[in-house]
C-alpha cells in the first residue's frame, strides 16, 4: 500500500512530504522513523494503477475517495481568501468543488472498469480507457466545478446548518421509532435523553400528581424520625415564635 | 411602538444556556421491577436486562480466588452457590425482615446490603452515562406495606437520585395504556398480586395479594415428586427449573420427563401428573380473588372488567393458565383473559413509561 505523509526531518526541522510503501501504517511509520522523518499525517495514497485488481467487483468507495482526496490535498495551494473575496466581489464565480470532483471521478473510474472487465480488456487497455474517461470528464468545467456567488455561498451554509439539524432531528426520530418498534427492547442505537423522548403523556396528569405526592409523603415518613431524633439532641425552639424569640434574643446580646 | 427593554432592569442578562431552570440537564429514567426471583430493569436507552434476584458473597480467601470477585450476581452466584455465602434477599417481593414490627437484626442489615448491591448491578447494566442523573420507578406488591417501602427506599439512596415506588400491577397497567377498567394480576415468585384499574391509583381496597405463587408451586412440586419417587434427590431450585420449562395447567399435555439423581445417577422420572396439580394450585385462589374484586366492582361495568382480565408476571408464561382462568370465570358470568406480551419486563417497562410520563420538577422535589 502506498501511503502519502506530512511531517518534518528531525534533525533539520525542514517540513517534507511525499509517499511511502508500506504493508500497513505501524510499517510505514516505522520506515519513516528510520529514515529521520518524523510524521504529523499519515493517509491511505493508493496507485489508480492498484483498482484493477477489482475488476468485476465495486471497489471500497472509500478507498476511491481516498485516493482523490489525497491527490486533491496534494494538488490544492493556500490561497489569501481575503484578496481573493476583493477580487472577485460581487461577480459570479466557478469554484473547484472537491465533493463533485470525488464523486464524478469515482463514478468515471468504475464505470469504465465495469465495462473493459465486460469486454475482457487487458489492464493496459483498461487504463487506456480510465485515462480518455477521466480526460472527457475534466473538459467539462461542469463536472467538476459549482457556480458561486458571495450569495450563495452564505445561502449554502445556510443550507448546509439547517441539513444538520434535519439530520439530528431524523436520527433523533429513527432512535426513537426503533426503541417502540421493540417495545423498548434492548439493542443498540444510540442514547435517548430527556430532551429527545418522545412528548410525555399528559393524559394521566391527575394520577401521575397522585403517585407523586404518594412517595412525597412516604418520604417524610422515613424523614420524620430521623429529624424529631436531630431535634431530641439539639436544643433548636420547637415553634417558630421561639424562633423569632430566640433570633430577637441572639440579636440583642450580640456576641462579644 | 414597542418599549424598548432596559437590559439592567433588576435581572442580570443571562445567557440561555446559563439561565437556571432548576432541572437536570442529564436525567436518565430507568423503570425497576424488583421481585422475588427475577428483577428486571428497563432503561430510557432501550437497553433492558433481568437478573435472578441472588446475591452472593465468597466465603473465604479460596473462594475469592476460584469466583474472581467480591460480589456475585444472579445466575452465577446460584451456580457457585457452595462457594458463597448466598442471598435471596427478597421474600413476597419486599426485603427480607423489613415488615411490621420487625427489628433492625444483623439479618435484616445484611439483606438490605444485599439488595444495594443487586440494584447497584442492575443500574450498571442498563450503562447510565457518568454525568447522568438517575431517576428510577421502582414496582412494589400491591399489599407492601410502609415499612416494606421505605425499606425499598432506603435500599435505593445512594444508588438513585430520585425514586418513585409504585405499585407493581398498576405500573403493568400503565405500560399497556390500560389503566381503566381492568384487572391485572402479576404473577411473581413471592405473590400474585390482583389490582382493580378505574383510571385512577388503586387503593387497598382494589388490591389483593395472595401469597400463594411461584414459590409455593415449587415447593408443592417438592413435595409431590418425593412423595411419587422417594428416591429422587430432587431440590426446590430442580422444581423451579423444571415449572420454568414445562409448567402448564391445562387438562391434556405431552409427558414431561426429566432426570433426576437417584444415588447420585441422573434418572429419567416422569412428572407429568405432579407438575399439573403443582401448578394449578394457582387457579382456585385467583378465581376467588378475581370473584371479589368485580362483585365489589359497580354493577354495569362488571361485565366489562370482566372481560378485561390481564395476565403478568413469571406466572403469565404457564402454559394454559388463562384458559384455564376462563373456564373457571364461566361459572360466574365468563371473562376474557388475556396474556401481556412480555410478561418477564411487563412490569419495569410500564415503570418506565411513568417515569417518562412524571413531569420534571415532580423528581427534582423528590431528590
Amino acid at each position: 500500500m502506498r501511503y502519502r505523509f506530512k511531517g518534518m526531518i528531525r534533525e533539520t526541522g525542514r517540513v517534507v512530504e511525499g509517499h511511502v510503501e508500506a504493508p500497513n501504517e505501524t510499517v510505514a511509520y516505522d520506515v519513516m522513523g528510520d529514515n529521520g522523518i518524523v510524521c504529523e499525517t499519515l493517509r491511505e495514497d493508493p496507485r489508480l494503477g492498484d483498482y484493477t485488481g477489482y475488476l468485476g467487483d465495486v471497489p471500497p468507495n472509500d478507498e476511491v475517495s481516498s485516493a482523490v482526496d489525497s491527490a486533491l490535498d496534494t494538488a490544492a495551494q493556500e490561497v489569501d481568501f481575503d484578496a481573493l473575496t476583493n477580487r472577485f466581489k460581487g461577480k459570479k464565480v466557478w469554484v473547484l468543488d472537491r465533493n463533485k470532483i470525488r464523486d464524478r471521478v469515482k463514478a468515471v473510474v468504475l464505470k469504465t472498469v465495469r465495462e473493459s472487465a465486460g469486454e475482457g480488456a487487458a489492464q493496459d487497455q483498461t487504463l487506456q480507457k480510465v485515462n480518455e474517461a477521466l480526460d472527457k470528464m475534466f473538459a467539462d468545467k461542469t463536472n467538476v466545478s459549482s457556480e458561486a456567488d458571495p450569495k450563495t455561498l452564505g445561502m449554502e451554509e445556510q443550507i448546509a446548518r439547517l441539513s444538520a439539524v434535519v439530520r439530528k432531528v431524523e436520527s433523533a426520530v429513527a432512535q426513537m421509532q426503533a426503541m417502540m418498534r421493540r417495545g423498548f427492547a434492548g439493542g443498540g442505537g444510540g442514547r435517548m435523553s430527556f430532551e429527545n423522548l418522545p412528548n410525555r403523556d399528559k393524559r394521566h396528569d391527575k394520577v401521575l400528581l397522585e403517585i407523586f405526592e404518594t412517595n412525597l409523603e412516604l418520604q417524610r415518613t422515613i424523614n420524620e424520625p430521623e429529624t424529631a431524633k436531630t431535634d431530641a439532641k439539639t436544643d433548636a425552639p420547637a415553634t417558630t415564635d421561639d424562633l423569632a424569640a430566640a433570633v430577637e434574643s441572639q440579636s440583642n446580646n450580640p456576641k462579644p | 411602538m414597542a418599549e424598548a427593554k432596559d437590559p439592567a432592569a433588576n435581572k442580570p442578562i443571562l445567557a440561555g444556556s446559563e439561565e437556571d431552570s432548576g432541572t437536570v440537564t442529564h436525567p436518565f429514567l430507568m423503570g425497576i421491577d424488583l421481585g422475588t426471583s427475577r428483577s428486571s430493569i428497563t432503561a430510557m436507552s432501550g437497553i433492558r436486562k433481568t437478573v435472578e434476584s441472588y446475591v452472593g458473597y465468597p466465603r473465604d480467601a479460596v473462594s475469592r480466588k476460584h469466583i474472581g470477585a467480591d460480589i456475585v450476581f444472579g445466575k452465577a452466584a446460584l451456580d457457585n452457590r457452595m462457594a458463597l455465602d448466598l442471598y435471596r434477599p427478597l421474600e413476597k417481593g419486599v426485603i427480607k425482615h423489613t415488615g411490621e414490627g420487625e427489628s433492625k437484626s444483623e439479618e435484616h442489615d445484611k439483606n438490605m446490603a444485599a439488595v444495594v448491591h443487586l440494584l447497584k448491578h442492575l443500574v450498571n447494566l442498563v450503562e447510565p452515562g457518568r454525568d447522568d442523573v438517575l431517576y428510577g420507578v421502582v414496582g412494589v406488591p400491591s399489599e407492601a406495606t410502609k415499612q416494606n417501602k421505605a425499606a425499598i427506599l432506603e435500599a435505593t439512596q445512594g444508588v438513585l437520585d430520585s425514586v418513585m415506588i409504585v405499585s407493581e400491577p398498576f405500573t403493568v397497567a400503565y405500560g399497556l395504556e390500560r389503566i381503566n377498567d381492568v384487572i391485572v394480576i402479576d404473577i411473581g415468585a413471592g405473590t400474585t398480586d390482583l389490582c382493580r384499574m378505574h383510571g385512577t391509583v388503586p387503593a387497598a381496597e382494589d388490591q389483593i395479594s395472595l401469597d400463594i405463587a411461584g414459590d409455593a408451586i415449587d415447593a408443592h412440586l417438592l413435595e409431590l415428586i418425593k412423595k411419587a419417587y422417594p428416591n429422587a434427590q430432587c431440590t426446590q431450585i430442580m422444581c423451579k427449573r423444571f415449572k420454568e420449562q414445562y409448567g402448564f395447567v391445562t387438562d391434556k399435555a405431552d409427558k414431561v420427563t426429566v432426570e433426576i439423581p437417584v444415588d447420585g445417577k441422573p434418572t429419567p422420572h416422569d412428572i407429568t401428573q405432579q407438575l399439573h396439580d403443582a401448578c394449578a394450585i394457582l387457579v382456585e385462589p385467583i378465581l376467588e380473588s378475581i370473584h371479589k374484586l368485580v362483585s365489589s366492582f359497580e354493577p354495569d361495568l362488571q361485565e366489562h372488567i370482566r372481560n378485561n382480565i390481564i395476565l403478568s408476571g413469571g406466572g403469565g408464561l404457564m402454559r394454559g393458565l388463562n384458559q384455564k382462568i376462563e373456564d373457571g370465570l364461566d361459572r360466574v358470568g365468563g371473562g376474557k383473559v388475556t396474556v401481556v406480551e412480555e410478561p418477564m419486563f411487563a412490569g419495569a417497562n410500564g415503570a418506565l413509561q411513568l417515569a417518562i410520563d412524571m413531569p420534571r420538577e415532580y423528581w427534582q422535589q423528590l431528590r
